[in-house]
């Protein structure tokens, strides 16, 4: 009869009170984990947005674009694209690969002008900037669309533009002078952000490159397909492309308010994994607590039978080690099962985010690492608020543990 | 007082021994060698709340290996702060207490447990039996306890013991399916069977009908006899202190009576360990 059979009988000696601590444990653990699968399922969902939405997998500069670029970065356009691109496309796991290039200006209807920021997309890959914005009305810009531009719902409010609506695009060229272009309204696009909306348009790379007088893309915009083989294509790239002078950013080395959100996510769910925590640790100290006071004579017997106090420790936080692994199994079944219906269910709805205009279906996304987590802690707690219950049976006078009524 | 006097031969002896190196007389080295515990002007001072409680006033007196003592007294004496004090439970407030020539109040608590698991065996009152074990399990785990292997021949000492108590057919039972008398019989079984010196057992009958207490005690002193471990009983039993070969009987923290050193076991009794015995009792 070893320690870990004798510390669970006791706990099944009071059933009841076992399974009202374990109830308070598996509550905490489910809580845990569809808090965390929340929070995993939004950020999943913010980051492939994200990466849909216009940053891509991965992002390939000339070399000083990022850090000397800013105003200047006609300077730091990929003048040899060619080449770069035949070695991206070698890579294996790459969905699509587009060329992009920046041009700020003015828009015009004749009567009102509005400043836009344009990107002008490489038209052949269209899933790229198909999942950036929603098209309200007209289309994408196409193969072949030169002279044509999509506008932000806003701004085409502003402009009193529809599809089929002519504007002037000015801008400055590379060489300072200036330029201007009539384009044909094609599309009406939506992005969900205020800001995006009031200025954001879109048209080939070959009237951006028209507009300011080059002859190349400031950048490679690639899409994988799998956000998790990121870091290994990246290394990969990096290698084989030493020597073309360019520069790739991984998609979470751009998303700076990705990041920031989800490091925010990270410390509310720390703060619920603190509270959690200390109920569970609390919840264990009380049990253990009423269990030496039931079990004072029997303490004392078994310290008069020769039990030494690391005995008495040990077979006191084997029973917190048990109901913690109890409360493990049980609370992630459970949690699964929660996530289960959730899901199955439709999620649960969310209203719109500042500066969205639409809601979504939040689902909870179960994840292995969430769950080692929450064993980790909850197993831990369980043996720290059992280790002070376990020291101070260890530590009672075995006379007056036998006299204990 | 008798037991004293012992002692203090005892110590002439050994010093004479120690000194000429000679064979030393036959019937008081037997007694003084094989001596278990001594206990020399032990005080007990207890504080409940803010009254000190003098629970024992210089108590003194010595036990003999195989001797079946029963220390009498009324409520609040201080017979179970006696057995307390010998069992390695209780620390005196002054005076020795020397249990196999032993002062438990030095050593580590390791040491201490461990010295309990294999000198002593209790017996209380209430049984005391872990309710989550088995019969079986509650006789085996002073063994398991004191890290002692289980293999085929402890299994058959256990059944021996259990069938010595005469619980062969409850083996597996757990105590609250067995009566008051048969719970104590685990006790007992379980106070045996890491072969004790000493066995404490505190009030054993006062828990059990007359008949039972008597069977108890029967079966006590048949493994007085059969195993040579000594018991020393706290009670108020009149059948018990009948019964029993030597009384101490202890009246407000003193010993108002003994009834003297039992050699009854001991001169019938071949030793094989009086020399090393000698020097422990004699220290």
């Amino acid at each position: 009869m070893d320690h870990i059979t004798i510390s669970l009988r006791n706990l099944l000696r009071n059933y009841k009170r076992t399974m009202l601590t374990l109830s308070v444990l598996v509550l905490g653990i489910v809580g845990m984990l569809v808090y965390a699968g929340y929070i995993d399922f939004s950020m999943w969902g913010y980051r492939e947005e994200t990466i849909s939405g216009g940053l891509g997998h991965l992002r390939v500069y000339h070399s000083g674009y990022n850090t000397r670029g800013g105003e200047s970065y006609l300077d730091y356009l990929m003048e040899n694209e060619k080449d770069v691109y035949r070695e991206l496309i070698r890579n294996k796991g790459i969905r699509e690969i587009t060329s992009e290039l920046e041009i700020n200006g003015l828009v015009s209807n004749g009567n009102t002008s509005e400043m836009t920021m344009s990107r002008g997309y490489d038209t052949d890959s269209v899933s790229v900037i198909r999942n950036s914005f929603t098209l309200k009305e007209g289309s994408f810009v196409t193969n072949g669309g030169t002279y044509q531009i999509a506008l932000g719902v806003l701004l085409a409010e502003k402009l009193d533009a529809r599809v089929g609506s002519y504007l002037t695009y000015m801008t400055t060229t590379r060489h300072g002078a200036l330029n201007a272009i009539d384009l044909e309204v094609v599309g009406i696009l939506e992005t969900g952000l205020k800001e995006y909306d009031e200025r954001l348009s879109v048209m080939s790379i070959e009237t951006a490159k028209l507009l300011l007088d080059v002859e190349a893309a400031d950048k490679f915009i690639v899409m994988l397909e799998n956000t998790d083989d990121v870091p290994a294509i990246a290394k990969e790239f990096k290698k084989k492309t030493a020597a073309l002078d360019i520069e790739v950013k991984t998609w979470d080395e751009l998303a700076q308010f990705y990041n920031q959100v989800k490091a925010m996510n990270e410390s509310y769910f720390l703060i619920t994994q603190m509270i959690i925590l200390v109920i569970v640790a609390f919840s264990i100290i009380n049990t253990m607590r009423m269990v030496i006071y039931e079990r004072m004579r029997e303490i004392g017997t078994l310290r008069a039978i020769g039990m030494t106090k690391t005995g008495m420790v040990t077979m006191f936080m084997t029973e917190g080690l048990w109901l913690g692994i109890f409360a493990v199994i049980f609370g992630i079944a459970a949690a699964h099962l929660v996530a289960w219906i959730i899901n199955v269910s439709g999620g649960i709805y969310i209203s719109p985010p500042p500066g969205q205009s639409n809601g979504y279906h939040a689902m909870i996304r179960p994840d292995m690492i969430r769950y080692f987590q929450a064993a980790a802690i909850v197993i831990g707690s369980t043996i720290v608020g059992s280790l002070v219950p376990a020291i101070r049976a260890a530590g009672l006078k075995i006379d007056e543990s036998l006299r204990y009524i | 007082m008798k037991t004293i006097n012992n002692f203090e031969e005892a110590a002439a002896n050994e010093l004479l021994v120690n000194e000429n190196h000679s064979e030393i007389n036959t019937t008081d080295n037997l007694a003084s060698s094989a001596c278990l515990i001594r206990l020399s002007g032990v005080h007990k001072r207890y504080q409940l709340g803010k009254t000190t409680v003098n629970a024992l006033n210089g108590v003194s007196f010595s036990i003999n290996r195989g001797e079946f003592t029963a220390i009498a007294g009324p409520s609040g004496s201080g017979k179970t702060t006696i057995l307390n004090l010998i069992g390695c439970i209780d620390d005196p407030t002054s005076g020795t207490v020397l249990v196999k020539g032993k002062n438990h109040q030095f050593m580590k608590d390791r040491e201490a447990s461990i010295f309990r698991n294999q000198t002593l065996g209790y017996i209380f009152q209430n049984f005391n039996l872990i309710p989550v074990l088995s019969v079986y399990e509650n006789i085996e785990y002073p063994l398991r306890i004191g890290k002692i292997k289980i293999d085929r021949h402890t299994k058959e000492k256990i059944y021996s013991l259990i069938e010595d108590v005469g619980l062969s057919s409850y083996t597996k039972q757990r105590p609250d399916k067995l009566s008051g008398g048969q719970r104590q019989r685990v006790a007992v079984a379980r106070a045996l069977v890491c072969d004790p010196d000493i066995v404490m057992a505190d009030e054993p009958t006062a828990n059990l009908d007359h008949n039972t207490g008597l069977e108890i005690l029967n079966l006590m002193q048949k493994l007085n006899r059969r195993l040579g471990t000594t018991f020393v009983i706290s009670t108020h039993s009149e059948m018990i202190i009948e019964k029993s070969r030597r009384v101490i009987r202890v009246l407000d923290g003193k010993i108002e009576s003994d009834t003297g050193e039992d050699y009854e076991y001991q001169n019938k009794t071949d030793y094989d360990t009086v020399d090393s015995e000698r020097a422990t009792c004699s220290a």
